[in-house]
């Protein structure tokens, strides 16, 4: 328990963590003592209760550590945010040490959709045909190979996560957080641990655990907040290349030029990392919705006959507004800093 | 929180219950939690994130300072355990904020907020007596 409440402390900013890491858990540590002496129960709602209130905390600390030096360095003539042509601010020199500059970490942050569309490719060059046809045997050499990049990807955000979410980390992050979700509403459908309540408090730890990194990674400044949006809504394209392959529909040849898609998106989050202006990131961004509701809009065209069959209507709508709001979902939250830290300086 | 000594803002429950817990004598987070939970009858429970939270920005106010002293090295890890006290000008703020809570209670207390509640009370009372003496005969036969 101290270990995870340790590592949850992580989430607080540096220089709060500095000062208060070590007394926090030594706190920790004792309230946890003397609440096993009364009983192990009381003992796990202490743990809730001090786990729960870190995201809020944590997310105050952020806050303020960056009003704090924006106060003292106008009180120093110097201006922390450039505010250009009253535009919101592209680069905050509070969180320099969260942009991502030079080329070759660029490169290696933008990686993450292009090996899950790589994976995808992969599988069902193995596979070769629609998968009823397959052998067993060369289904599972392809699921086996093609889960080499998604492991690789797992292998990387744990990294990034023992080091701290640092800069690189936003696309592969927004990668996985989407990719574990679409893995688990998978299982899901087969599985009955899911519908039991250890399954809810899994996904419910789940999505407590993302949403507090995708937040914390979308605090940080406008180009992290982009990449994150990039690497969630690209993840759920490139699902639906793997699903187009799979039944009712078995376009296996999809799922083969999977790796296309996931080199645009690729490009795309180095573009927007490259970016220096607002108006390019904005293009940028409006090039990955145009490529994620090119994607939805062809699956929903593949699909549609099933669905007529079905009786069912089209998923086009709402499933485009779902990956808009990926995309958009970590600029919404900077956005909203940014207007916060507006209003608190003009005060 | 108030900024600084002369502004009149009131304190939050929370941060008046920290530093009354280290008022007499200096204390680690542990003992401020446990002191604050005493204080306020097991109202307020602090988690550690608030208390640091508040302890943090005390100490950016120069209200409490930590302070080292032989009950400090008493801990189980091998940190030295920091204790906090408040300073000269945390104390003026207890006492500030003691006296605008004093003159509250007595301005709630006085005689004549008193004798006005009762007044309303009274007025009210003798409404609805009257209302009632006209309405319940309106339920029974005649």
């Amino acid at each position: 328990m101290v270990l995870i409440y340790s590592f949850m402390l992580g989430f607080y900013p540096r220089s709060f963590q500095d000062d208060f890491k070590d007394e926090m858990v030594d706190v920790f540590d004792a309230l946890m003592q003397d609440a096993k002496k009364r009983s192990m129960f009381s003992a796990l709602t202490i743990f809730i209760r001090e786990i729960i209130v870190i995201p809020f905390t944590a997310g105050k600390e952020h806050l303020t550590s960056s009003t704090d030096r924006q106060k003292s360095a106008a009180r120093t003539h110097l201006n922390p945010i450039q505010f250009t042509n009253g535009r919101f601010p592209m680069k905050a020199k509070d969180n320099d040490r969260f942009m991502i500059e030079d080329h070759r970490t660029t490169l290696f942050s933008t990686l993450a959709p292009m090996l899950i569309g790589l994976g995808i490719s992969i599988t069902w060059f193995i596979i070769g045909a629609p998968w009823y046809i397959s052998s067993e045997s060369m289904r599972k050499l392809a699921i086996l190979i093609g889960s080499i990049p998604a492991l690789l990807i797992a292998a990387v955000c744990i990294w990034a996560f023992l080091k701290k979410t640092p800069a690189w980390s936003a696309t592969w992050l927004g990668t996985a957080i989407t990719g574990t979700a679409l893995v688990i509403q998978s299982l899901a459908e087969d599985n009955t641990f899911f519908a039991s309540s250890y399954g809810y408090a899994l996904i419910a730890i789940f999505g407590i655990i993302s949403l507090m990194i995708a937040i914390t990674i979308a605090l940080r400044n406008y180009q992290q907040a982009g990449l994150l949006g990039i690497g969630l809504s690209s993840m759920i394209t490139l699902f639906q290349c793997h699903i187009l392959s799979a039944g009712p529909t078995h376009h296996f040849w999809i799922g083969m030029a999977a790796i296309l898609p996931g080199l645009l998106f690729s490009a795309m989050a180095y573009l927007f990392i490259r970016a220096t202006q607002m108006k390019d990131r904005v293009i940028i961004l409006l090039g990955t919705a145009v490529l994620n509701i090119t994607g939805v809009w062809l699956t929903a065209r593949i699909y549609s006959p099933y669905l007529i069959q079905q009786g069912k209507i089209s998923f086009a709508f709402p499933l485009a507004v779902i990956v808009c709001i990926a995309l958009i979902s970590g600029l919404l939250v900077q956005f909203a800093r940014s207007t916060y830290l507006k209003i608190l300086s003009k005060r | 929180m108030r900024s600084d000594i002369s502004s009149n803002e009131p304190l939050s429950e929370a941060v008046f219950f920290i530093l009354l817990s280290i008022q007499n004598n200096p204390k680690h987070g542990y003992a401020i939690m446990k002191e604050v939970e005493q204080l306020s009858d097991k109202r307020i429970r602090l988690s550690t994130g608030t208390l640091y939270g508040a302890i943090k920005r005390l100490l950016e106010k120069h209200w409490i300072e930590p302070v080292i002293t032989e009950e400090s090295q008493e801990t189980n890890s091998n940190r030295p355990r920091k204790l906090y006290c408040p300073t000269a000008s945390g104390q003026q703020i207890i006492e500030e904020e003691k006296a605008r809570l004093r003159s509250l209670l007595a301005a709630a207390d006085r005689p004549s907020n008193r004798k006005h509640c009762n007044d309303i009370i009274r007025k009210d009372f003798g409404s609805y007596l009257l209302f009632y003496a006209w309405i319940l005969p309106a339920f029974f036969p005649r």
